[in-house]
């Protein structure tokens, strides 16, 4: 047993310094300050939010499709902790279409961030409303020592851009 | 029958002949001697003073003649101790003779004591009428002594009269035949009346003789024709003898009354706008020369072509209205006058207006069809031109709409069938059912997701079809049902929110879209449901739906769902799917399944939108949008607006938003599904398809005829509905409706003001400008004010009076068009003051004596003008009498029947008895139309007393 724990132990210890020189997991907490499957936003975009009006825009023109209503109010963001990102998936054609946050397990290699963030799409084999969407979502992140952020496996935003 | 009896000249004569031969028989008496009988005789004598004329005297009713004043004998011999009785008959007109020593005994002398002394007895009895303001008579009727007879039987001869009057007058389609009528030989056919109205006064008429009296019987048509000679409004009913009609327009027009069968008279008042009478919207806009008819079942074979040779009809099925044309070439052959001519003012309007004389020729037809016994009914073939819009407040933004004729489909129906409901089964993610702007729009429906993972409220199948939401996180459910349900039948008109396509439609909720979609098997149900088939529910709606919409589709075809649309289809429910947004020509379904009919998305400019589905599944198209865009510059992206949900603050509130895409478009076509089961609740998703590929329910647009993009074209709901209407009526189709330069007010009528303002816009999408304006009127300036480029918007208007004597003064304004069109507007103004002052026409008045219960004189009071005549009856003896008097505009001799002048001593409803023994003045009173049609407050039947002489059928009293 001693052989093959010690193996284990090894591998441990040496996946970790890995992982300390590579990849890094840790809880983050991400947020979600706005959210809607209207956001008029016409094509998919990913984002980085550095201003307030730039916020209010965004919200603003996702609410432009009701008459008579006034927009809600704006999240509380302190843009010096907090990185402020869009993800908008365009029109889509259809309901069903969704920006999923699975948790909030990130992944961190040396200045990329890897958010828990998929797209989930319509299941082929049911039937939706036949209306064009645009998902959207804004969510808040604490401010790191990373300049790029990943969702979804391969949609990356360069923070520095 | 019309011709006095007896009369007092008559009696006159009869008294003078006999008179005649008793003097030539030597003064008097006859061969007998009253009392001689031999032995002494005696004579009875005295004298005469006062006399003017003769009278007879009798001795003991032995008469004799006295003829001159001074002494005189009886010519007679008496013994003595004989008795003698005299008697004084006959006096003179006008005097009062008297005798005293009238009886004695002879006593062995002549008597020579009897006086008889007579004194004027005559008296005058006179007075003033006075007409009720604004009586008018027709200024040609059949009496041949009236004061006035100039034809107002044309339009170039209209009598002109004030716009609050009242009118009696006579008409006749035929000549009276009645030696001494002015109409005997000829007929009356019509009268016209020019007038300036403001639009909503209305026009109540009686046909008198509409149930006839004893020498005529007759009906008549009322129509109203504008300045430039076109139907405005028309009452043809054969029914009734009153008929009414409003006026549309302000300014100057034309009364026309005609005779459409036999004799008549005829009152009609003109109330003002303020009047109780309730206005009467009577429409003129039908197609001229067609008639929807329709024989009783089980009338004879040959119903059509008796009918009439100069009518065409489109088929002859008589369990459903036929379309018959008239034809031109053998209208000669309807029902002109008895020498088949053209009456004159037939010939004239056509001359002047041929839409106008073709649309009263079809009018007088309906009337005549109307009359025969295997008649249902004979209607115009309307045609409905007006655009109905709704006072929600944010129809403006519905642009979508009008993009699709709704406002001029909304005036044929708004979706309420005249039993039941509509219900249109919205298949989809559920409804907000306490939006506030479907309030009272549900029938019962049912949530037919099974999969809790997938329905958001926590458990299967549930007779809850209120919408929970299809996103867990707040802010992202899509709340579609409730938007495509809002298009289908938002409460609309309700001055609030949005329109609906059928407003009165009901909407039955099936939820089958959750957070994950829908299932083939609970989209299929829930067309079960709707269509009255068994489904997993174990309930079945108390009415099936008329129309299903669903929104929704996906790429994979299912038999399960095919099978159900047929048995839907089967069961008379119309289907509409939206026909997909990947822009892709791939088949779609359930658009593409057979049965269903496919809707792909326009957008402001009716073109494809850039999402929508194309391709050879695709039947109609209709407006989804495009919200990239703002075409239509209202400061929002070209989306379709209506109902929708807002949760932002975690609770649903009622909301109205823009969405885009095919599922917007579908529910429109749904809409119109629902307003033609509305017009045609027999319309079965057969007779829907038949129409759609006949283009019956479309505008063409693409490729001539069907196409891969727009199907076979955009819906258009005002086809759709008129499709409806013949398919209900088996009629033909009407046009659609042109454009307009409309000019606000369409007429002025100024009284005594000196400017005023006037709006010329476009009321139609067809850009025209005005070239040139003009006005035949050299008190009369027209100036643009604020116009745009194509010279619309406002002008200034003013008046100059100087030099213009006392007169209603009318003008013409006249806009000519970049189109070639005109656009008029009438300009009349008042200069000074204007009469109002009635006129009786010829009146006959009577003196009625009541102690011999005749009429002992007659007289035509004389005009003094503004409305008041004077009168005088001399030579009146002393007694008791009654005065009447009235017009008599037939001729047949009897006054005072209803459409005739009438009145009395002091009143008609309350004659006095007069007294005379002296010159009486001032025997003042009132004269008025009898009519039963408010205006006037002489009840049909005279309250008079029983010694005036009637005529036995009707009110009235015979004249000399």
């Amino acid at each position: 047993m001693m052989p093959s724990t010690l193996h284990s132990c090894r591998l441990t210890l040496l996946s970790a310094i890995f992982f300390v020189g590579c990849n890094q997991k840790s809880d983050i907490e991400i947020s979600t300050i706005y959210s809607s499957n209207q956001c008029n936003i016409e094509l998919p975009e990913l984002i980085a939010i550095n201003n307030k009006k730039s916020l209010k825009d965004i919200i603003h023109k996702a609410n432009k499709r009701f008459i008579n209503e006034t927009p809600p109010k704006l999240p509380v963001v302190n843009f010096d902790n907090e990185q402020i990102i869009l993800i908008s998936l365009g029109n889509k054609s259809q309901a069903g279409y969704e920006i999923i946050i699975t948790n909030n397990e990130t992944t961190k290699t040396e200045s990329t961030l890897f958010l828990p963030i998929t797209i989930s799409k319509p299941d082929k084999l049911q039937i939706y409303a036949q209306l064009i969407t645009s998902p959207c979502k804004i969510i808040s992140i604490p401010k790191g020592d990373y300049n790029e952020v990943v969702i979804n496996n391969n949609w990356k935003l360069d923070l520095n851009f | 029958m019309k011709k006095s009896l007896y009369t007092s000249r008559y009696k006159a004569f009869i008294f003078t002949i006999t008179t005649l031969i008793l003097s030539a028989c030597g003064g008097g008496g006859g061969s007998g001697n009253p009392a001689l009988s031999g032995g002494n005789s005696f004579t009875v004598g005295g004298n005469v003073s006062g006399l003017t004329g003769s009278l007879t005297a009798s001795i003991n009713n032995t008469p004799h003649t006295i003829s001159s004043n001074g002494p005189f004998t009886f010519p007679f011999s008496f013994n003595n101790s004989s008795r003698y009785t005299i008697t004084i008959s006959n006096q003179p007109n006008g005097v009062l003779c008297t005798v005293s020593n009238e009886s004695g005994t002879i006593t062995n002398a002549n008597v020579t004591s009897i006086d008889i002394s007579c004194v004027n007895n005559s008296f005058s009895i006179a007075g003033t009428i006075s007409s009720t303001a604004l009586t008018v008579v027709d200024s040609d009727i059949n009496d041949p002594l009236a004061a006035t007879n100039i034809s107002n039987n044309l339009l170039s001869s209209a009598q002109v009269i004030n716009n609050l009057s009242t009118v009696h007058g006579f008409v006749s389609n035929i000549p009276t035949g009645f030696q001494g009528d002015r109409f005997q030989f000829t007929s009356d056919d019509a009268d016209f009346y020019q007038v300036n109205l403001q639009s909503g006064q209305t026009i109540n008429l009686q046909a008198v003789d509409f149930s006839g009296n004893e020498s005529f019987q007759g009906d008549v048509s009322l129509q109203l024709l504008d300045s430039a000679f076109s139907l405005e409004a028309s009452d043809t009913n054969n029914t009734s003898e009153f008929k009414q009609v409003t006026a549309t327009t302000d300014g100057l027009h034309f009364i026309l009354i005609s005779a459409s069968s036999g004799i008549t008279k005829y009152t009609f008042k003109i109330n003002s706008v303020n009047a109780v009478s309730q206005p009467v919207t009577s429409s003129v806009n039908f197609i001229p020369n067609e008639i929807i008819v329709k024989f009783k079942q089980g009338s004879p074979a040959s119903s059509f072509s008796s009918s009439g040779s100069h009518l065409n009809f489109n088929h002859y099925d008589k369990s459903r209205a036929s379309l018959a044309r008239m034809t031109s070439e053998n209208l000669s052959n309807m029902h002109f006058n008895t020498h088949k001519e053209m009456p004159a003012f037939l010939a004239e309007l056509k001359a002047r207006n041929e839409n106008t004389y073709a649309k009263i020729m079809t009018l007088r037809e309906i009337k005549r069809l109307k009359n025969q016994s295997n008649i249902e009914y004979a209607e115009p073939n309307y045609i409905y031109q007006a655009q109905r819009v709704p006072n929600d407040t944010s129809y403006n933004l519905q642009w979508h709409y009008p993009a699709i004729n709704l406002p001029q489909a909304w005036d044929i129906t708004t979706g309420s069938p005249a039993i039941g409901d509509v219900i249109v089964a919205v298949i989809d993610t559920g409804v907000f059912l306490a939006h506030s702007d479907l309030s009272g729009k549900f029938v019962p429906g049912f949530d037919f997701i099974s999969s809790t993972s997938n329905s958001n409220d926590n458990d299967g199948i549930d007779n809850n079809p209120d919408d929970p939401g299809d996103n867990a996180q707040v802010g992202n459910s899509s709340w579609h049902g409730t938007h495509v349900a809002g298009t289908v039948a938002a409460n609309s008109n309700n001055n609030s929110g949005v329109a609906g396509v059928s407003w009165d439609a009901k909407i039955m909720p099936l939820r089958v879209l959750g957070t994950q979609g829908g299932s083939s098997f609970d989209i299929s149900e829930a067309i079960r449901f709707a269509a009255g088939l068994t489904n997993n529910s174990n309930t079945l709606p108390t009415q099936i739906a008329d129309v299903i919409n669903m929104s929704l589709g996906g790429p994979g075809f299912s038999q399960t769902m095919q099978d159900v649309i047929t048995q839907a289809r089967s069961a008379g429910v119309i289907v509409i799917a939206a026909a997909g947004n990947d822009n892709s020509s791939q088949l779609f379904f359930p658009a593409s399944y057979t049965g269903v009919v496919s809707v792909s998305a326009l957008d402001f400019q009716n073109n494809r939108a850039p999402y929508s589905n194309f391709g050879s599944a695709i039947d109609i198209a209709a407006p989804g949008g495009n919200s990239r865009v703002d075409l239509t510059n209202d400061g929002f992206g070209d989306g379709v607006l209506s109902t929708l949900v807002n949760d932002a603050t975690g609770t649903r509130t009622s909301a109205f938003a823009f969405y885009q895409g095919t599922s917007m478009a579908a529910p429109h076509v749904a809409g119109v599904a629902a307003l033609m089961k509305a017009v045609y609740p027999a319309l079965t998703p057969l007779d829907f398809d038949n129409a759609l590929t006949a283009g019956s329910l479309t505008n063409d647009a693409g490729s001539s005829g069907r196409d891969d993009i727009f199907g076979h074209g955009i819906v258009d709901a005002l086809k759709a509905v008129q499709e409806a209407r013949r398919l209900l009526n088996g009629g033909g189709t009407p046009p659609a409706p042109p454009a307009l330069i409309t000019a606000t007010p369409t007429s002025l009528i100024m009284g005594t003001q000196s400017s005023a303002v006037l709006t010329l816009s476009n009321a139609s999408a067809t850009a025209a400008s005005i070239t040139n304006v003009t006005n035949n009127a050299s008190w009369l300036t027209v100036t643009p004010d604020t116009v745009d480029a194509n010279n619309l918007g406002t002008y200034d208007i003013s008046i100059n009076r100087t030099g213009l004597s006392d007169s209603i003064y009318n003008g013409t304004i006249t806009f000519t068009l970049s189109t070639g069109n005109t656009v008029t507007v009438q300009v009349s103004m008042t200069v000074g003051n204007i009469s109002s002052a009635g006129d009786l026409g010829t009146v006959y008045l009577l003196l009625f004596d009541t102690d011999s219960e005749t009429v002992i004189d007659q007289v035509s009071p004389a005009s003094l003008g503004n409305g008041t005549y004077s009168y005088t009856f001399n030579q009146v003896p002393s007694g008791n009498y009654e005065i009447v008097g009235g017009s008599d505009i037939d001729n047949d001799f009897i006054i005072c029947q209803p459409g005739e002048t009438c009145g009395g001593f002091p009143s008609i409803n309350s004659l006095n008895n007069i007294s005379v023994n002296s010159d009486l003045n001032n025997l003042d009173f009132n004269m008025d139309i009898l009519s039963t049609i408010n205006s006037v407050n002489i009840p049909f039947t005279i309250a008079s007393p029983a010694s005036i002489q009637k005529n036995d059928k009707t009110s009235g009293i015979r004249r000399n």
